[in-house]
């Protein structure tokens, strides 16, 4: 190990010991006795909690000691450090799983939910700002990624670019901040409960046919021709079981049910595509961010205006990022790619009620459409009832005021 | 592309990773101490009910408020204690410590037995009756009427269909024109196919609403805030602000969908308020009914409703005393900042109390509009822009 790089190490380990005593002094304080009584901290319950929250930090300490110590006795591991200017990348991408792992622990101790929310969020983010310092310092100090040299400056930003998604989409879903993802995410649950539901409406069957099983996979990824073949040898199974059984008219694939389930697999199939659609600009326009960075990063260092720091690189590439897909926020295609993919969503959604409700009306179980009456009934009752109410107390005045005057007549 | 900068070294990095992490770890020491995040803490008392919807009134700070009471109208989006996050950063008690008599109202929070509500039920129901009860309360014939955002759209349509009622109407950052494009809002919402959506849904989900606000700024609002955050984390006040106004954020009601269609068709795809066009309840909500005095306030920097969604009521409006405030902020600084509670709260008490005098027997001719001189208001520098005031 060369003598920066020890120094390097040196004081990392310092850093985590100082970090430490900080901690247990700050922490401790909120327990001991003599606290401030404002916190609200001295119950039983919570010494004890602050106890078993200390003895795990301090098991995490421990073991996170071991784990350096075998480290540094691996020799060929030790290796990355020769070169003294860099932190094995490996090993710093260790450093932030183990402090990921530490802070989810600790975070799940904080009691009001918000905070613990927000807390997680910032350990997300931290992690971001963590994972962008280790690309920002392959980008500048010698253009090596992932601890290999390559030959030419060309290479090398293929490979930064590769590095770039691959410790992005680590922490951001599609590559962007989660919030932003979850848009996403919670469209594309609608996707995943319509192939969960459809996989417990079949389950029974599915189990005990190989064959239909086989189909099923197929009938997931999107494949009609499938889904076809799948409802055929489904009715034949089917009718033998429990149609035969229930001997219901109407209900086999040629009936209503198999006609909905249709109609929810091709707003399945368009859902998943208008979804690809909208992903695919997503994607885009993160590497033209990328691009976009890089550009304006060269401009910079030929200005000799390169960030002097990480903070300041951190800046320049959030509000780099958040300007390029703001610029495609603002086009006329997202605004109604977007829409597509809300309404394909939408749609999807409407043909599964439609399915359950084909279901459910078999047994003697509520459907969406059952209550949706009920709700129109009472909606309508108490809209009735607002309005008579309203005319009796205009009436009420008005017979008020009649007495008043009259009153006021006798006595004038 | 160089590459040879060479000069930063990985102490560098390390040292700014290792300061954050040093943060983050005492910032789980403040986030335990913390118990709960309060927010909604000035004295109030329910007066009114109806179904979910919650009439409060809060208690005065001083010996005689202004005469005329105040109603405040939030949006259906988001929850009304925007307006009263916590003590030192609210406009509700600056209000009161202004001399108002300050009434709100509570939305709550739809469930699936509330999908046709209409926006109809909203305005000629639920906002008529608690403007009502004021009025019975008070046993005044009109009232003053503040309506923030959505529940500012909501005030002026209800002016204009009552405008016996109202004495004067305060619209803060609220969507009046939807032509413009400034807003990322207003341009998707003319291609959202709301019928699939609200027949799908029913009640449309307060998380999606969120998360579209979400998307008018990705990368500050889920990445950056929080990184920024951490610089602060052995501050328990600023703490205490980051969690009041992440709890506001993500506490999001979900939107009764027939009131939803109604606003994404009428105003966001069809802009029918600002033509005279819209009709609620069998009536067209006719602008020009509109005669009481108006101040419209916006926020210069708003991301959500632009600027040239909110000026253009004043030039819609048959109102003589009519007046702007304009702020430069955002569309959620304009109420929480330290300097919008300094000057923008304290403006808008001051026009209202101006404003407020008792109610005087009507002398034929003589213009209903009056100051008062003797109003409980204090006149302070407010600082804010003004504009189109024309007496």
């Amino acid at each position: 190990m060369g003598e920066e790089g020890t120094n390097v190490w040196d004081s990392w380990r310092q850093y985590q010991e100082r970090l430490m005593d900080t901690w247990n002094s700050s922490v401790s304080a909120l327990w001991s006795d003599g606290s401030d009584g404002e916190k609200g901290t001295k119950t039983e319950k919570d010494r004890e909690m602050w106890q078993q929250w200390w003895k795990v930090q301090e098991n995490y300490y421990k073991a996170w000691q071991d784990s350096i110590k075998n480290f540094q006795a691996d020799k060929s591991l030790l290796n990355p450090l020769a070169d003294s200017s860099k932190i094995p990348v490996q090993m710093y991408q260790d450093w932030l799983k183990a402090i990921q792992n530490s802070l989810g622990l600790y975070t799940s101790l904080v009691p009001d939910p918000v905070a613990r929310d927000a807390m997680d969020k910032m350990a997300r983010s931290f992690n971001m700002y963590s994972s962008l310092a280790l690309l920002w310092e392959n980008f500048f100090n010698d253009g090596t990624v992932g601890g290999e040299k390559e030959n030419g400056p060309a290479a090398t930003i293929k490979k930064w670019q590769e590095n770039y998604f691959k410790v992005l989409t680590e922490y951001f879903t599609f590559g962007l901040p989660e919030g932003f993802a979850d848009i996403v995410k919670k469209s594309g649950e609608i996707a995943v409960i319509y192939q969960q539901n459809l996989t417990d409406l079949f389950k029974p069957w599915i189990a005990s046919s190989p064959d239909l099983q086989e189909q099923f996979f197929h009938v997931l990824s999107g494949d009609r021709e499938a889904w076809l073949t799948f409802l055929k040898n489904w009715q034949k199974i089917y009718q033998q079981s429990y149609g035969k059984l229930l001997n219901i008219p109407g209900i086999g694939p040629t009936g209503n049910l198999a006609g909905k389930m249709l109609a929810s697999f091709d707003s399945y199939v368009q859902y998943v595509s208008s979804l690809n659609g909208f992903l695919a600009g997503i994607y885009k326009t993160g590497f033209d961010a990328m691009e976009g960075l890089s550009r304006k990063m060269d401009e910079l260092r030929a200005q000799s205006k390169a960030p002097a720091s990480f903070k300041e690189f951190y800046d320049l590439w959030w509000r780099n990022n958040e300007e390029t897909y703001l610029q495609l926020f603002k086009t006329e295609s997202f605004g109604r790619m977007f829409s597509e993919m809300v309404d394909a969503g939408a749609r999807l959604k409407k043909r599964f009620n439609d399915v359950m409700a084909s279901v459910l009306s078999l047994w003697p179980i509520a459907t969406q459409k059952d209550m949706d009456s009920v709700y129109k009934s009472i909606y309508q009752l108490k809209k009735d009832h607002r309005s008579e109410a309203r005319k009796t107390e205009e009436l009420l005045d008005r017979l008020k005021r009649l007495e008043e005057k009259l009153n006021g007549r006798e006595v004038g | 592309m160089m590459l040879d900068a060479g000069a930063v070294k990985p102490q560098y990095w390390l040292d700014e990773a290792l300061t954050m992490q040093k943060k983050l770890l005492q910032g789980i020491g403040t986030m335990i101490s913390l118990q709960d995040v309060d927010v909604d803490l000035t004295p109030k008392e329910l007066v009114f009910q109806l179904d979910k919807m919650r009439l409060f009134h809060y208690k005065p700070m001083v010996a005689n408020p202004v005469p005329v009471p105040l109603l405040i109208v939030y949006a259906l989006v988001n929850r009304q204690y925007m307006m009263d996050l916590h003590q030192e950063r609210s406009v509700i008690r600056t209000f009161l410590e202004q001399g108002l008599d300050v009434y709100l109202i509570d939305w709550g929070y739809p469930d699936q037995s509330d999908k046709y509500l209409a926006m109809e039920d909203y305005i000629d129901g639920y906002l008529n009756d608690a403007v009502d009860a004021i009025r019975k309360s008070s046993g005044l014939d009109k009232i003053n009427l503040l309506g923030v955002c959505q529940g500012g759209t909501f005030s002026v349509i209800y002016s204009a269909l009552y405008p016996g009622k109202i004495r004067n109407l305060v619209t803060m950052v609220a969507p009046i024109d939807f032509s413009t494009n400034d807003g990322l809002l207003y341009s998707w919402s003319k291609y959202l196919k709301i019928d699939n959506l609200v027949d799908a849904f029913g009640v449309i989900p307060g998380d999606f609403m969120n998360l579209g606000f979400l998307m008018l700024k990705p990368f500050q609002l889920s990445l950056d805030k929080y990184v920024g955050i951490i610089d602060n984390l052995d501050n328990p006040d600023a703490v205490r602000d980051f969690l009041s106004m992440e709890k506001w954020i993500f506490d999001s009601p979900g939107q009764a969908g027939e009131a939803f269609r109604k606003f994404i068709k009428d105003l966001f795809q069809e802009n029918l308020l600002v033509q005279n066009k819209m009709e609620l309840g069998g009536r067209v909500v006719d602008l020009q009914k509109i005669d009481m005095p108006l101040l419209n306030v916006f926020a210069e920097q708003d991301h959500l409703v632009p600027p040239a969604s909110s000026r253009p009521l004043n030039d819609l409006v048959a109102s003589k005393d009519k007046e702007i405030i304009h702020f430069p902020g955002g569309h959620i600084g304009i109420f929480v900042s330290s300097s919008a509670q300094k000057k923008v709260a304290p403006a808008i008490a001051r026009w209202l109390a101006d404003r407020s005098a008792p109610e005087e027997k009507k002398v034929p001719g003589k213009k209903e509009s009056t100051r008062s001189k003797s109003s409980p208001v204090s006149q302070t520098g407010d600082g804010v822009g003004r504009d189109g005031r024309s007496d």
